[in-house]
């Protein structure tokens, strides 16, 4: 028992992926003895800078050599991206903040306040997640709420909301479960969109739109991709006492209410099967530098050594989607939580797990050229999917109604943590229709439903010269269809009835 | 023939008693495997992972009565735990996804796996057990302690830290939570040694000690267990103003743990600066340079902007407080709490035994020298 997943092992650290290469990088020399990475960007200049859990900035020196020390102090720095030559806008846990070093010693000396409206109950789990910028310059960044796991302190920031406390997870104090926007043109902080649990992750996509994942959880029933909009509500309930328009504590509200008030994820990530705790969506803006996923978003998982892709769509007016596994394993580290490319086009990773599942380490991913034998890209077509893929396919594989395999289920929404998979069934495939060329396939359901995950899985399927299909799990969010989509289904105000 | 009747029936009770313990397993195996999502931390062997996910392989918390395990996988786990003599401190959420048979299923599955051999335990067994009102460790163990000797050598863990090494010939600020102060809080180490805790929620100095060191054990803070603020054993000479809060006993870890606040910072009303012809207003924190590595603390009150740089005094037994003042000259009176165990002292104005006055002309730059007295 115990040689057998040894001997996996190491059989995937020999036989290497072709399409990339992974390797490890060195993490600077803290006193603080962690190697955890909380935050990672790349500096104007193409360095790569990163956060550490105790509160230190550290940035590799141009030929890769060696680390210094640029800033410390800091808490719980979760987000960071380079500001002008010499500086890094920085998600922290009290505030947004500037620090740059003014005097050109390579070493911080001024830790600028860009904003601190916002509160904080002194709770643990009030996180302060990664900073991205618009087209205009404005940051935005997500508020975790607070979790009872854990009390508050004496004296907290920001005026204190008692109808906030109530529930798991909590938003006692100001915005609290919201992503705001900071403008660094007037200085002024816009509460952008609520219900959010732990928005550990936001990301633009080449459009210009936002996304951010959420993490599996009370209102959650399973982790999430949202595609962010001013002004909505996507969920969790605790949030919602810091909107103007709502005067009841949110979670009296009940789950039917609340459901007619929120916006659905554009991806459900499946917990246990996709990811439990996603993290920071990121935009493959490398021009085919890192192979042929441009303008998809990849997006890192804190539990498994997983790396995600997630295949966006716009269907009836609404973004949907899909994700796949980008990478498993593999010699990659868990807790992938930070990610950003380098002025290569290589992916670096920074991996952290603070107490939860997860791992520590820098890593990077390069494209060697070679084709990855993977499907490309899904949509959404009349009665089923239509997939394509990186590499040719061996048509009669794609012709094999044993590779292809398809099941639905939907996640309930309730106050509760989590949900179980509801109205689990395997659908029958109708027809499949491989392009001539082995690059495509039409995939025809026996039913295709609104408002269900689709998982598909591709055992089986190979590449015209035999090599299989890298990432054989797909899960799709079909919200719309791409006409005549029903209303979505009636929401219980208590959890669903849990199937014997 | 009693005896062959027996003989018959025998065999055919257990192997219904295995059939139903052998789908029980199954049925916890796919949980465990698919939608409870087990495996996703503790691995499909049960294995764990380091320092992260305790093993449930061999892990004593399964052996004897069920109902630690039942307690632990239904309301969940959060703080110090060993397992098999490692440490780990974490989260494991309430499994609130399950029912109880399933909850029965897994707990069974996993005794039944890896080299445990723990008994099947059954719905009506996980129903039994009521919520503690705590998801620690140590609160499950003294409700259902281990079994003879496993809890010498196992059970809660004590978190040994170091990470409150200094370099004292230098300046050391530490953003963190902090007892007696907003969640906003900044302690600051300087030569001499003097430390110092800064509230930027509320721009001002909080308290100021000399013995007991920085801080410690902040690493679980860091790490975001769940535990509050570092361990600081202090015992200030100077504390500022408290209208707010009757007593704040610093060095008490469990600061983190009420429901309701004392109050928030919109009620603060211990701002020390009372400039003269100014409304009551709410101070703006805007950051701080560092200024031979001290930091300089930058806050905004109505039309002024103050710089507050806080140094080891020239001899050492206490702080200097250099405030530098933008905007248009005004009178302000600098209000001092109780002070029995420090010395006040200002370049300017006078200082009396609750404030000191200073006047518009020498309003603009100043400094305020607080010394512990000697015995």
């Amino acid at each position: 028992m115990k040689i057998l997943p040894l001997f996996l092992i190491c059989l995937g650290l020999v036989s290497a992926r072709e399409d990339y290469r992974i390797e490890k990088i060195d993490p600077p020399p803290t006193r603080h003895d962690t190697d955890q990475i909380d935050a990672l960007c790349f500096t104007e200049d193409g360095r790569l800078a990163v956060a550490l859990p105790c509160g230190e900035v550290w940035v590799r020196d141009s030929e890769g050599s060696g680390w210094s020390l640029f800033a410390e102090g800091l808490h719980n720095p979760l987000g960071m991206i380079a500001e002008g030559k010499n500086g890094f806008i920085i998600t922290q846990r009290p505030e947004l903040t500037l620090v740059r070093d003014s005097d050109g010693d390579g070493r911080a000396d001024l830790y600028q306040c860009l904003t601190d409206e916002f509160g904080m109950s002194g709770n643990y789990h009030e996180f302060n997640f990664t900073p991205v910028r618009d087209e205009d310059g404005n940051i935005f960044f997500g508020l975790g709420t607070g979790s009872n796991g854990a009390g508050i302190t004496q004296i907290v920031r920001g005026r204190f909301n008692p109808a906030g406390r109530p529930g798991r997870m909590h938003a006692s104090v100001p915005y609290r479960g919201w992503i705001m926007r900071y403008s660094p043109r007037d200085g002024s902080l816009t509460p952008w969109s609520s219900g959010h649990r732990t928005p550990n992750g936001l990301g633009f996509d080449l459009k210009g739109r936002l996304f951010a994942t959420d993490n599996q959880g009370d209102w959650v029933g399973s982790s999430k991709l949202f595609h962010i909009e001013r002004g909505n509500f996507y969920g969790h309930a605790a949030s919602l006492n810091w909107r103007d328009d709502i005067d009841t504590p949110a979670v009296k509200l009940g789950a039917g209410k609340l459901n007619e008030l929120r916006t659905r994820a554009c991806v459900v990530f499946p917990h246990g099967t996709m990811a439990n705790s996603p993290t920071q969506p990121l935009v493959d803006d490398t021009g085919g530098k890192f192979g042929p996923f441009g303008g998809q978003l990849f997006v890192g998982e804190m539990n498994s050594p997983r790396l995600m892709r997630v295949m966006i769509e716009e269907v009836d007016g609404q973004l949907q989607g899909a994700c796949v596994p980008f990478w498993d394993n593999a010699g990659l580290s868990r807790g992938v939580n930070r990610l950003a490319f380098a002025p290569d086009g290589s992916l670096f990773l920074g991996s952290t797990r603070h107490t939860w599942a997860g791992g520590s380490g820098i890593q990077r991913i390069e494209w060697t050229g070679k084709p990855p034998v993977d499907v490309h890209d899904i949509k959404l077509t009349r009665k089923g999917f239509r997939l394509t893929f990186t590499s040719a396919m061996d048509v009669a594989s794609l012709q094999d109604p044993k590779n292809i395999q398809c099941s639905r289920y939907w996640y309930d929404y309730h106050q509760g943590y989590g949900s179980a998979a509801y109205d689990e069934s395997d659908v029958a495939i109708r027809k499949l229709i491989p392009g001539d060329d082995g690059r495509s396939l039409e995939i025809e359901l026996g039913e295709l439903k609104a408002w269900f995950v689709h998982e598909l899985r591709l055992p089986g399927l190979r590449s015209k010269d035999g090599k299989p299909l890298t990432n054989p799990l797909i899960c799709y969010t079909v919200n719309r269809l791409l006409e005549n989509t029903p209303p979505p289904p009636k929401q219980w105000d208590t959890p669903a009835p849990k199937k014997k | 023939m009693r005896l062959s009747s027996f003989l018959l029936i025998a065999p055919l009770v257990t192997a219904l008693a295995a059939d139903e313990s052998s789908d029980q397993i199954a049925r916890g195996k796919a949980l465990y495997e698919g939608a409870a999502g087990c495996f996703a931390c503790h691995q499909i062997d049960g294995s764990g992972v380091p320092q992260a996910i305790p093993p449930l392989a061999k892990s004593e918390w399964l052996k004897g009565r069920p109902e630690r395990i039942i307690h632990l996988v239904r309301y969940g786990l959060q703080g110090p735990i060993k397992v098999n003599g490692q440490d780990y401190n974490g989260l494991m959420p309430p499994q609130a996804q399950l029912d109880e048979a399933q909850i029965a299923d897994v707990i069974s599955y996993v005794g039944a796996s890896w080299g445990n051999r723990a008994k099947p335990v059954t719905e009506s067994q996980v129903k039994a057990v009521d919520y503690l009102g705590s998801m620690e460790a140590e609160s499950l163990l003294k409700r259902f302690p281990f079994d003879g000797d496993l809890g010498k050598a196992n059970g809660v863990s004590t978190a040994k830290l170091a990470d409150a090494d200094i370099d004292q010939s230098s300046v050391t600020v530490v953003r963190t939570l902090m007892p007696g102060a907003s969640p906003a809080a900044i302690a600051v180490a300087l030569p001499g040694p003097q430390f110092y805790c800064w509230d930027a929620g509320e721009c001002r100095l909080r308290y100021v000690w000399t013995k007991g060191g920085f801080l410690k054990e902040n690493k679980e803070h860091w790490s975001s267990n769940g535990k509050p603020v570092p361990l600081v054993e202090a015992d200030p000479y100077y504390r500022s103003r408290n209208s707010l809060i009757e007593e704040y006993q610093i060095g008490n870890r469990n600061e983190q743990k009420h429901k309701t606040p004392v109050y928030d910072t919109t009620q603060a009303r211990d701002f020390p600066l009372v400039f003269d012809g100014l409304e009551e207003l709410s101070p703006k924190f805007k950051g701080y340079s560092l200024i031979g590595g001290h930091p300089e603390f930058i806050y905004k009150f109505g039309d002024q902007t103050i710089r507050e740089l806080i140094t080891t005094s020239s001899d050492q037994r206490g702080i200097d407080r250099r405030f530098t003042i933008d905007g248009p000259a005004r009178s302000l009176s600098f209000l001092l709490a109780d002070h029995p165990r420090a010395e006040i002292a200002c370049s300017v104005g006078t200082v009396g035994t609750d404030s000191i006055r200073i006047p518009a002309s020498d309003s603009r730059k100043f400094t305020i020298t607080l010394k512990e007295v000697q015995p």
